[in-house]
């Protein structure tokens, strides 16, 4: 194919060397919708950590990372008009970081720019709008694996229960779950799911509330 | 010396991919993110290719399968036409009949993704498992499968006597683990250029109201960036019976200001997403029309649930749906901008024996059996986006 043109044969290999070059250098990238990589989690919460206007939102005091979550951006507005709209892209890589601090029952959610190292916004969350996690599930279950009535319904075999959790939201104005971090348990052997009682922990007051009622 | 070299190569490479596509030839598709987060689907699998789509998705904890990017080519030499800039499950609303409890199942937890097994994603059935990271997966640990990938036969595209055309799909699916519960979430793209979103929930029912009637209501963020981020439109697809007359009249009003829209059965409600340029061959303007496919109507007394339908300007921090009614207060204008459209539908879960059933061992009941997958969801349709029937001689 390359006879009588040894200088085509050499481009192409050129080419092929500046190529694999290229490739390299993407893999080194994220494109800007790739997933945050463990890195740029970590980053994200540094960076939001470090940020004077986020440490005034949050205050002194035990906090933890709810979660960090990916986030693109576009240029708000932009015309339908000229150029290929269609191929316009995200604008750099972001995350937004949910930060929950126990002490007073609320959360501050940053959205960081992960190109500036920047806190673009940073908002206060109410305590009920914070999601809960698998943490506040092990704090829960530790709670009741503790409590004399789930010990005593639970029995010898108390250890080989997993536990699952929902949020308890409430049922009324009396309830303070309705204000409080409060978790429903689920416990579980295998397959099989415990049907009674229904175990609530208020992960606000530490406290676990046993309920026998029909179901 | 070497670097430079490569960098003056990659500058060659790039300037040369900036160079006007000849007219006629195949144009490369938008890749926005890495495989095996972009997917892109030539149609037909087998033959040359007549339409495709390139998608990035990605798997989020509390959000399952995200699609972040979605485009549609009509035809080989056709420009790419965005269609979603990011498409998600917002809210799985789980109210129970006496009142409590009431779950937001994606707002409430930070749920994991259910870690696939082969089983899930049979290559017999068209399926390629995909990976994400292992701190998204339940079980935890390495990465793995968190996502299948099915390219499938959808059957009949069209029919007339003996001559016909078999449609493809590519399915994009994978389940969040709400604790006793899964929900399936799943994005079809077609050859057609519809896409259809579906919601199952499945698994356990919730063991301490195991035999009350609950209901469960996905409600879907729709970012359609309908040829690009501005310029969308939306109107309201109104279907009129002029009775007691013989005729029916249909009408599109447009949708000035965000706000909330019932779906009303004897309407058809639907959505009608159009962009302020997009116009195909014959100069007809192009839209994508959102159709929903449900059982009923789920009303509580959340706010939110007041409409099937919102349609709100795009803010980046808006993505909860129960927040719906302050998104829209004070409404600002949809016209002609980058909207965003909302969509709910419910399952309404009568518990039955099929469910399972309680068995005791060691002195304590337990409950054992799993509710089958119970479907709802959305078509999105391209109307006047191609200039003749797709998937025809």
């Amino acid at each position: 194919m390359f006879m009588g043109s040894p200088l085509r044969l050499t481009l192409c290999l050129c080419g092929v060397v500046v190529l694999m070059g290229c490739a390299r250098e993407v893999r080194q990238a994220a494109l800007p919708l790739d997933p945050l990589t463990a890195e740029e989690e970590q980053t994200a919460v540094q960076v939001a950590l470090a940020d004077p206007g986020l440490k005034q939102l949050l205050g002194e005091g035990r906090h933890r990372v709810i979660g960090v979550e990916f986030l693109s951006l576009k240029a708000a507005d932009a015309p339908s008009t000229g150029g290929a709209p269609s191929l316009a892209g995200p604008m750099g890589r972001h995350a937004q970081v949910l930060l929950y601090r126990p002490e007073g029952d609320f959360g501050v959610r940053a959205l960081v720019d992960l190109r500036a190292k920047r806190v673009a916004q940073a908002t206060r969350v109410e305590g009920p709008r914070v999601p809960l996690t698998d943490d506040d599930v092990a704090e829960a279950r530790d709670l009741a694996f503790r409590n004399d009535d789930v010990r005593r319904m639970l029995g010898t075999r108390i250890q080989e229960f997993q536990a699952e959790g929902l949020r308890s939201a409430g049922t009324s104005p009396q309830d303070p779950c309705l204000r409080n971090r409060c978790v429903h348990l689920l416990f579980r052997r295998g397959d099989l799911y415990l049907v009674t009682p229904t175990v609530i922990v208020d992960l606000t007051t530490r406290t676990v509330r046993v309920e026998r009622g029909p179901q | 010396m070497n670097r430079r070299l490569g960098l003056a190569g990659c500058f060659a490479v790039l300037i040369l991919a900036a160079t006007p596509w000849p007219a006629g030839a195949q144009t490369p598709p938008p890749q926005f993110c890495s495989p095996p987060f972009f997917v892109l689907q030539n149609f037909p699998t087998g033959g040359p290719t007549e339409t495709s789509w390139a998608i990035c998705w990605q798997a989020m904890r509390q959000y399952g399968v995200v699609i972040t990017s979605a485009h549609f080519r009509k035809s080989p030499t056709a420009p790419w036409v965005r269609v979603f800039w990011d498409a998600r499950v917002s809210e799985i609303f789980v109210p129970y009949h006496p009142g409590f409890p009431r779950f937001l199942d994606v707002s409430d937890f930070i749920w994991p993704v259910v870690r696939l097994v082969a089983q899930h994603c049979p290559a017999s059935q068209g399926g390629t498992l995909l990976n994400v990271a292992g701190s998204i997966l339940k079980p935890g640990g390495a990465p793995g499968p968190g996502v299948c990938k099915q390219v499938r036969d959808r059957g009949l595209a069209w029919n007339d006597d003996q001559k016909l055309r078999r449609g493809q799909e590519l399915v994009l699916w994978g389940a969040l683990d709400a604790a006793n519960y899964n929900y399936i979430m799943e994005w079809t793209f077609r050859d057609d250029g519809v896409v259809l979103g579906r919601v199952a929930a499945t698994g356990v029912n919730l063991p301490t109201a195991r035999f009350v009637t609950h209901m469960h209501s996905p409600t879907w963020r729709l970012d359609i960036d309908l040829d690009g981020a501005g310029g969308d439109s939306v109107h309201r697809g109104v279907h009129t019976e002029n009775l007691p007359g013989p005729t029916a009249t249909d009408t599109d009003p447009l949708i000035a200001i965000e706000g909330g829209l019932p779906w009303d059965a004897a309407s058809f409600t639907i959505l009608k997403v159009h962009d302020a340029t997009l116009k195909n061959g014959r100069g007809h303007a192009s839209s994508y029309h959102l159709m929903p496919l449900r059982y009923g109507t789920g009303r509580h007394q959340e706010p939110f649930t007041s409409h099937d339908f919102w349609v709100t300007r795009w803010h980046p921090s808006e993505m909860t749906a129960s927040d719906l009614p302050t998104y829209v207060t004070p409404a600002e204008p949809v016209s002609n901008t980058d909207v965003v459209v909302w969509y709910t539908a419910s399952m309404h879960h009568e518990v039955r024996d099929e469910d399972g059933e309680e068995i005791t061992i060691f002195g304590l009941t337990f409950w054992s059996g799993e509710a089958h997958t119970m479907w709802v969801g959305w078509m999105l349709k391209p109307h006047n986006l191609f200039d003749r029937t797709p998937l025809f001689p």
